[in-house]
């Protein structure tokens, strides 16, 4: 379940940046596809991690660079969202 | 858009560079700048339901037997597609009887070494070699200067009828388009000298290929050696992959292994160079598509490491990731486009020659990919289950040695190619083999 707003600025600043940047636009990619199964490798991933340091100044753990914490555009801002609430 | 209309169509930057690396093999006496693609199939296949296959696909996308042109005042390479296309006797398809697995060897060894007559139209051949065991081996050898190697999985799978064209899959939407005859304006220039400046870091500590080293007596001939690993063996691999170099990052664990395992090649030969360089592809389409089919789509990051990090698996780890996020962190790969864009309005195709001459006359040390899974579809060729698919890109010279990973049905395999004669057959094995023991443990052994 969701626990921030669906019009979440960091959902969708990220979402277009996934969408359009890393995966086909024609794909469709929403906030809940598995990144992993639609494609995902180390550069896009390393394109996303830029992108989150950049946007939102915040640099993601090296811990916390894991399958779970990867597999989606809604857990990629889950974390941001918790790691923000640390600062 | 009606591909009747398209009779030129210009090489991209990356197509290039293919061309100029094409010349390069071709000035040393090598077939030239072609990739392979080898799929085992349990079955047999009929040679004239595949040759009747590859003409309805020709038919349809003209560009399989363009001839490559040069613009008579910029010099600027292009596909020529004349009229009349489907009617030349391009591609063949040639089939072979192995008696047993040395002569099968052989033959695939000799298909390898014949060189395509691009000049004629001859841009891909396929080769079918029959076995006692009621198996048959598809070879399709493409020219470099037409597509890459995720372009030719998707047309070898089309040609198997294991990717459904869609409807308005047209030629023109399979190529790479929309390049102008200008030369592009300051930006690029300023992206391109980045890529240019990074040769130049490299180039003070430049590689010694073991190709020039054991230059004087070597035949213009490649050979390659396939390992391959079981799904639970596999499965270890990224396991260790990700516990070791982190999450996604098998491309810096297997390039550990080979690099680790290629400095200790070059000791046992007594050279000892001050640096070695690995170019590493990037497929420049976006994830979730195939197209386009009919052009290179890659950027090349070139990766340094000091002979010290190459003593330590966990050093050469660190240094492959630490190069890996500062080339994304300064935008390398847009970098090396554009650097590559600038290949297409010089003659001498600018990159490869800039690499060349910064390197003292060598491109790399070793050549490294990670295509990472293969085409998933591809379970079955003209009706017959595929047993493996193999990589064997001919690898540009010097330095005459490349190794490339990939994952076909949850297995990793693993091609050493390698000038003939360079390294022994024994060595290759035993080289492949010390790598596959570096993956399965996590450290070098």
């Amino acid at each position: 379940m969701k626990e921030f707003d669906s019009l979440d600025p960091i959902e969708t600043a990220l979402l277009d940046f996934v969408r359009n940047e890393i995966y086909d636009p024609s794909l469709g990619i929403d906030a809940g596809t598995y990144l992993i199964e639609a494609g995902l490798d180390s550069f896009s991933l390393l394109k996303i991690l830029v992108f989150v340091e950049k946007k939102f100044n915040l640099r993601i753990p090296e811990a916390e660079i894991n399958e779970e914490r990867m597999c989606s555009v809604q857990n990629i801002v889950r974390l941001i969202h918790e790691l923000q609430q640390c600062q | 858009m009606n591909f009747n209309s398209v009779n030129k169509i210009p090489f991209n930057g990356s197509d290039c560079l293919m061309l100029a690396f094409d010349c390069q093999m071709k000035r040393l006496g090598f077939s030239g700048n072609q990739a392979q693609i080898v799929v085992g199939v349990d079955g047999r296949i009929s040679q004239s339901d595949l040759a009747d296959r590859i003409h309805a696909l020709k038919a349809r996308f003209p560009i399989l037997e363009a001839h490559a042109r040069r613009g008579i005042v910029n010099w600027n390479p292009y596909w020529q597609i004349k009229n009349g296309n489907g009617r030349s006797h391009h591609p063949c398809v040639r089939r072979h009887h192995a008696e047993n697995e040395a002569h099968l060897n052989r033959i695939k060894r000799d298909v390898l070494n014949r060189r395509l007559d691009i000049r004629r139209g001859e841009l891909f051949c396929f080769d079918l070699v029959y076995t006692d065991s009621a198996q048959v081996e598809v070879i399709m050898t493409w020219s470099h200067m037409l597509m890459d190697a995720h372009g030719a999985e998707y047309f070898l799978a089309l040609a198997g009828r294991s990717a459904t064209l869609a409807a308005d899959d047209t030629q023109a939407g399979l190529v790479s388009g929309g390049y102008t005859e200008r030369m592009p304006a300051g930006p690029k220039w300023q992206q391109a000298q980045k890529s240019f400046q990074r040769v130049d870091e490299l180039a003070s500590k430049p590689p010694v290929s073991l190709y020039t080293c054991s230059n004087t007596s070597l035949s213009p001939r490649l050979d390659y050696r396939v390992a391959s690993f079981s799904r639970s063996q596999t499965r270890t691999i990224f396991d260790l992959a990700e516990k070791c170099g982190g999450f996604l990052n098998e491309s810096a664990y297997f390039s550990a292994a080979a690099m680790g395992e290629f400095q200790r090649l070059m000791q046992s030969r007594n050279i000892f160079p001050a640096g070695y360089v690995v170019p590493v592809s990037i497929d420049l389409r976006k994830k979730g598509t195939r197209l386009p089919v009919f052009s290179n789509q890659s950027a090349t990051l070139l990766y340094g490491f000091d002979p010290e990090e190459l003593r330590e698996f966990d050093t050469i780890l660190a240094s492959f990731t630490r190069q890996t996020q500062a080339a994304v962190r300064e935008d390398m790969i847009a970098s090396n486009v554009s650097a590559m864009e600038l290949c297409r309005f010089i003659p001498s195709r600018l990159y490869a020659r800039k690499i060349r001459q910064a390197f003292k006359g060598e491109i790399a040390s070793l050549v490294f990919a990670n295509p990472g899974k293969v085409l998933g579809n591809l379970s079955t060729f003209m009706g017959q289950p595929v047993k493996f698919q193999h990589h064997v890109p001919t690898i540009v010279v010097p330095p005459g040695m490349g190794i490339v990973f990939y994952t076909f049905s949850r297995q990793l395999y693993i091609t050493l190619i390698y000038v003939e004669s360079m390294i022994t057959p024994d060595e290759a094995g035993g080289f492949l083999d010390a790598v596959g023991r570096h993956l399965m443990s996590g450290r070098l052994i």
